[in-house]
């Protein structure tokens, strides 16, 4: 596991003291340099694209179509302004549009297995686990998209509500506010298995 | 830092809150190990070759996006043999040269007119001097007069002989 709680590490808001070189030569053409800037980031790119997707190959799909979408942008990019926030908001509205063209469609949805995570499989026997499962995925399900997204990145992949924001091109404050009223929205829905627990 | 701005734990404790844990569960994690990352590299590495080479040569890409736009417009038509170019180009030709040939014909038809025009107009500007020597000349052509020698026509008169030396001498 990369960082957070089952997601990736923070987005730096800095640049990476390399990483103002590595934008300027892909800039120029060239290979190593975008492998390298790929390398940093595609799996950080891939925990958000299936954070909203849901899917694997879709994920996997969407972050090279990005990647590419990236690249044919990067001439506008200015190379002294974080790379990650740019690329990731990309990601992010990419996928957002897949979800919307595929709403109105029917969809196959791959389920992860939900108890494959050895973080996830303590404390709770089997019933509470089928029970909390039950009600997150309604109370997730029920949630508006962008909010689901929101207190995904938040409190399963560790990002700051600045970071979020900056990927999901919201002010600060939006995403504060989505990030609390998905929260509470959950916290009912567990309200009672939470008291049982605590 | 507030609640809201970073994820949500428990005070007290490091580790995740049943909330954060039930959240994951509902969620699910991540499945990184689904991916063949080797591949994903290799083939987003292919993916992006046509915009490296782009971002390298911008000004050949530009050139070549418009011979390729100028190749895909004349994809459509269909091929022509040197021979259909040439007959094309001979239709064009050939009718230039009918024009030009009429118009010829039309200038040299009109042309008498200004001839004897020109020939009037040069009759005006020749010089007094030669008017003597042109008389006996047309006299002796058409016939007329009565004192005609071949000699009076043909070779200058001893006055005219005398007044250019001795304007030569009084240029000395």
């Amino acid at each position: 596991m990369v960082g957070g709680f089952g997601g990736a590490a923070p987005v730096p808001n800095e640049p990476h003291g390399d990483e103002r070189e590595l934008v300027t030569r892909v800039q120029h053409g060239d290979r190593e340099a975008f492998d390298e800037l790929a390398r940093r980031h595609a799996r950080r790119a891939f925990a958000i694209a299936y954070r909203i997707l849901r899917h694997t190959q879709d994920a996997e799909d969407l972050v090279q179509d990005a990647f590419i979408a990236a690249l044919d942008g990067i001439g506008t990019f200015d190379p002294t302004r974080p790379f990650a926030p740019w690329f990731f908001k990309i990601v992010v509205n990419r996928a957002l549009n897949a979800v919307s063209a595929r709403s109105t469609r029917e969809r196959h949805v791959t389920v992860t297995p939900l108890w494959s995570s050895e973080a996830a499989a303590v404390e709770f026997d089997p019933a509470e686990r089928s029970e909390i499962r039950q009600r997150f995925q309604e109370a997730l399900s029920a949630l508006p998209q962008q909010q689901r997204v929101i207190v995904e990145m938040s409190d399963i992949d560790g990002r700051s509500s600045t970071e979020i924001g900056e990927m999901l091109d919201l002010p600060r404050g939006t995403v504060r506010w989505h990030l609390h009223q998905a929260r509470k929205t959950l916290r009912v829905a567990l309200a009672g298995l939470l008291e049982g627990m605590s | 830092m507030s609640p809201p701005d970073r994820p949500f734990r428990h005070p007290t404790n490091n580790g995740p809150t049943s909330y954060t844990r039930a959240l994951v569960e509902a969620s699910g994690p991540v499945p990184y190990e689904q991916v063949d990352w080797t591949e994903f590299h290799a083939a987003l590495g292919a993916r992006a070759e046509l915009s490296l080479a782009r971002l390298r040569h911008p000004h050949l890409a530009a050139r070549s996006t418009r011979r390729l736009v100028v190749a895909l417009a004349n994809d459509g038509s269909p091929t022509l043999t040197w021979w259909q170019y040439a007959a094309r180009w001979s239709r064009l030709v050939v009718s230039a040269s009918i024009a030009a040939g009429i118009a010829l014909i039309m200038v040299v038809r009109s042309s008498p007119k200004e001839i004897g025009e020109t020939v009037v107009a040069s009759a005006t500007v020749v010089p007094y001097q030669v008017e003597g020597t042109r008389a006996v000349f047309e006299s002796a052509a058409l016939g007329r007069g009565s004192n005609w020698t071949m000699d009076s026509a043909l070779l200058p008169s001893i006055a005219e002989l005398l007044i250019p030396l001795g304007k030569r001498d009084g240029s000395r």
